[in-house]
């Protein structure tokens, strides 16, 4: 037996919505944690396409999709760094100014933080859903949170929140 | 509730992105082994989402209705050719598995590893998904979708073209729920089609061999009332067809099987001798059966309890739960006793294959490695330990953690390189000694109690055994004590100092939550505490608690500190790029190294001499360890960026500096000027924020 997409208009009418709605922050989250368009395009779109085909096994698609595409981002860049690794990664993508000043801001911590920061702050996912979508513990999120902001605010010199 | 923080990312919406629907489509109408990355040339431009929403879902729902896998499936020769061949002796880390790991499939398929199945380990997350890994260095890719029940603890074989899966557990534990279907997946075109009925009832797990043309299940175990089934069956890919294999003269518990050419050979723990009393004498029975004749042979008794089995070309090798091997020659029907190995003699489920020429065993963590002439063991994973779940991959072994998502390949030195020398519990690195104690933040269960590295062997113990949202960790100067800032909840901590000897908690220091304490370094003198706040302020409190008093550093903040070995000035750095030293006593700031754009320099830590700092660099690829002399002069990059490492520490003889990797979530050390690099692989999850006494 070969299994198939599902092929009904309900459903397809479902990951319609479901792009609509989540495609364009998870593209902006994926891209503001990358720093790359190519992997953020490559990933939300495998993301997608792989829960398209999966059909029903998918309980949560909106989980499934953040998850997935953050982990391919990340399987693609650490396959990225091994083959290149330019000093300063310079972005390639035209941006609004303020959005050029925090791309490249962000840019400067290390990946995991980027990758808490964008989910916690840009995304609004508790620290909970933060672990499970870049796949550990609350607690790691907590700390690469901490260590995070705190750089972050450095960088962009800003007063602290706390 | 909005924070500062949220509304930083809030230019982000002003990012259009592109419209990815058309390609979404593609991919899932044409399911792909290996995602290949869009092309600069036909990368999707930039483009307003700003279709109606009815006109969004109409066009997506129109694309997702148009006819499927009508485009070429991607041929398997597209995947690259040597994805594994890049493997270098010894053990390399695999990315993350994806999936549970308890009860999967984990199987080489020829030129890529596929696990399928399993649960969370905790009787819950059951799964049906699978994964696959093409090359060594990811990424792991989902299967597609299989047409069984998730389960657990199946029986599985590669046939050189499809995976066949059978039977197996709907619960977590292996008898829980025993089912009898199956199905073969063909990795070739991501496919699945059901197995037909087989001839005999579900059990779970089962012996299996694959024989080059047909498929042996055999028997069922562990059942200590029925002792185990003495029936099973044969799978004929080529003819899609079952047949039954002839009962056989013995019943095994929790049997295990090879395949030797001829005859799939099968033990179990059938205890004949006595097992009570604290004077265990089990005996083994075992059986040969050959497919072409149909007949079973009984084979000679053994005083082992083998659970794990492997065909070494010759001989099969067998492992019991106390670290006693023998190897039987199925032609002579002699057992032979292996030398012991060194490993530890606790109670464990052995894990035995034979890659690339070598019998490999794992019991409790600990992995060893048959010498090609057979006479000894060696160890091999004194810094792997965690390498537990071994499968072949023909010239290389995999092996799984146990409790996380890691794993490894493991290449054996080839025939013509000299086996290493064993050397009592450790492998010797190249470099110099490695001294001292190495504290690190563990990560396993949430940053985190603190743990002790003796980097000589590569061993570790725990030394707190509480969760602390641990950030930074200092020794005391006589090394009898170690602060740690932690985290209390988002924005506030604290300051403990703890024994080095027992973990025990000693005080508290008495400073305001809401300070956030963040990094801290000890004095030379061991009176007096420097951190760094959560608004980038440098402190100072005597380690009794006393005189905590704010240092001013004028325009520079401070993110990071190591107080210098000579006590005068506190090196920091701050401010987008800037490393200075600053004078505790009077705030005095000198720059070493100027902000430069693009670069980011944090966590240093002096030289034992106090001549040299070491820091790490961060920029959008990675971050990379530097040294630079307190002058700013002779800048050095010891590590390559794509490694990302952080939190440097420097050795108290100068010979190594230690650093926290977040690829690999490992620690590491490496010579002051780059020549010799080790890594120190642990079982339990993430390490970090070394400190070195």
């Amino acid at each position: 037996m070969t299994p198939t997409v599902r092929t009904g208009a309900h459903e397809m009418r479902d990951f319609g919505m479901l792009y609509e709605e989540e495609g364009s922050p998870l593209w902006r989250a994926v891209f503001a944690f990358s720093g790359d368009q190519d992997v953020a395009n490559d990933a939300v779109a495998e993301a997608f396409a792989q829960c398209i085909r999966r059909g029903d096994a998918v309980r949560d698609p909106r989980a499934w999709v953040w998850r997935s595409a953050f982990r391919i981002a990340a399987g693609e860049l650490k396959e990225r760094g091994r083959r290149v690794a330019p000093p300063t990664q310079e972005l390639t993508y035209d941006l609004p100014e303020a959005a050029d000043q925090l791309m490249k801001t962000i840019a400067q911590l290390p990946r995991q933080q980027r990758a808490a920061l964008v989910l916690r702050h840009y995304a609004g996912y508790e620290t909970r859903e933060v672990a499970r979508i870049i796949g550990t513990s609350q607690a790691t999120v907590r700390v690469h949170l901490s260590r995070g902001r705190k750089r972050l605010r450095q960088l962009l010199e800003e007063p602290d929140e706390d | 509730m909005r924070t500062d923080l949220d509304q930083t990312f809030d230019p982000l919406d002003l990012i259009e992105g592109p419209d990815l629907r058309a390609e979404i489509e593609r991919r899932a109408a044409t399911p792909s082994p290996v995602m290949a990355p869009l092309s600069r040339r036909r990368r999707v431009t930039a483009a307003v989402v700003a279709v109606s929403l009815f006109a969004a879902v109409a066009v997506f729902a129109w694309a997702m209705l148009s006819p499927l896998g009508t485009t070429p499936r991607p041929s398997p020769a597209t995947r690259p050719a040597h994805a594994w061949q890049v493997l270098s002796m010894g053990w390399t880390p695999l990315p993350k598995v994806p999936a549970p790991l308890q009860g999967s499939v984990r199987i080489w398929a020829g030129g890529a590893l596929i696990v399928w199945g399993g649960n969370d380990g905790d009787g819950s997350g059951q799964s049906a998904l699978g994964w696959r890994l093409d090359a060594a260095n990811g990424p792991w890719r989902p299967l597609a979708p299989a047409p069984l029940a998730p389960r657990s603890w199946a029986a599985s074989a590669w046939t050189g073209s499809e995976l066949l899966i059978w039977g197996g557990a709907s619960g977590a534990d292996p008898m829980s729920g025993p089912l009898s279907d199956g199905a073969a997946y063909d990795p070739a075109n991501d496919t699945w089609r059901m197995l037909p009925e087989a001839p005999i009832g579900a059990r779970s797990p089962l012996a299996s061999v694959w024989t080059g043309s047909q498929w042996l299940i055999w028997g069922e175990g562990p059942s200590r009332s029925s002792g185990g089934a003495m029936d099973g069956a044969a799978f004929q890919p080529s003819t899609d067809t079952w047949s039954t294999i002839p009962k056989a003269p013995l019943r095994i518990d929790d049997g295990h099987a090879v395949w030797t050419g001829t005859e799939m050979v099968v033990f179990g723990g059938e205890f004949l001798g006595e097992f009570l009393g604290g004077n265990p004498a089990p005996t083994a029975i075992g059986g040969g059966y050959d497919p072409t004749t149909g007949t079973w042979r009984q084979l000679p008794p053994t005083n082992l309890n083998p659970l794990g089995t492997a065909w070494d070309g010759s001989h099969v090798i067998a492992a019991d739960n106390l670290a006693k091997l023998q190897s039987y020659d199925p032609y002579s029907n002699v057992w032979t006793d292996l030398p012991d190995p060194p490993l530890p003699r606790g109670e464990g489920s052995p894990s035995l294959v034979v890659a690339g020429g070598h019998a490999i065993e794992e019991l409790n963590g600990q992995t060893v490695m048959l010498a090609a002439d057979g006479s000894r063991w060696i160890d091999i994973a004194v810094r792997h330990q965690g390498a537990v779940g071994l499968i072949s991959a023909g010239r290389f072994a995999i092996g799984f953690a146990a409790s996380d998502p890691r794993a490894w390949a493991y290449l054996p030195p080839s025939s013509d390189t000299p086996t290493p020398e064993p050397s009592g519990a450790t492998v010797a690195p190249k470099g110099p000694p490695l001294t001292g104690t190495i504290a690190f933040i563990q990560g396993h269960q949430g940053p985190g109690p603190i743990a002790l590295l003796d980097p000589a062997s590569g061993t570790s113990t725990q030394l707190t055994h509480r969760f602390y949202n641990s950030i930074s960790l200092a020794w005391s100067p006589d090394r009898s004590q170690i602060a740690m800032s932690r985290a209390i909840s988002e924005g506030t901590g604290q300051i403990v100092v703890v024994s080095s000897a027992t973990g025990q908690i000693l005080h508290t220091l008495p400073i305001a939550p809401t300070l956030g304490p963040q990094d801290v370094s000890w004095s030379p003198d061991g009176h007096l505490l420097a951190f760094t706040d959560s608004r980038a302020r440098l402190n100072v409190i005597g380690v009794d608690g006393s005189g905590l008093r704010h240092i001013d550093t004028g325009r520079w903040r401070t993110l990071d500190i190591a107080w210098a070995p000579d006590g005068g000035k506190i090196a920091f750095t701050g401010d987008q790029g800037i490393l200075g030293l600053v004078d505790p006593e009077t705030g005095q700031t000198d720059v070493v190294v100027s902000p430069s754009s693009g670069r980011v320099w944090y966590g240093p830590a002096w030289s034992p001499d106090g001549r040299t700092l070491a820091f790490s660099m961060t920029s959008g690829t990675g971050s990379a360890i530097f040294t630079i002399g307190r002058d700013g002069k002779n800048l050095t990059q010891l590590t390559e960026p794509s490694i990302n490492a952080t939190n440097p520490a420097w050795s108290p003889d100068g010979n190594w500096i230690a650093f926290e990797a977040h690829n690999s979530k490992d620690l590491y050390a490496v010579t002051p000027d780059g020549t010799d690099l080790i890594r120190f692989v642990h079982i339990q999850g993430s390490e970090y924020g070394p400190a070195w006494g």
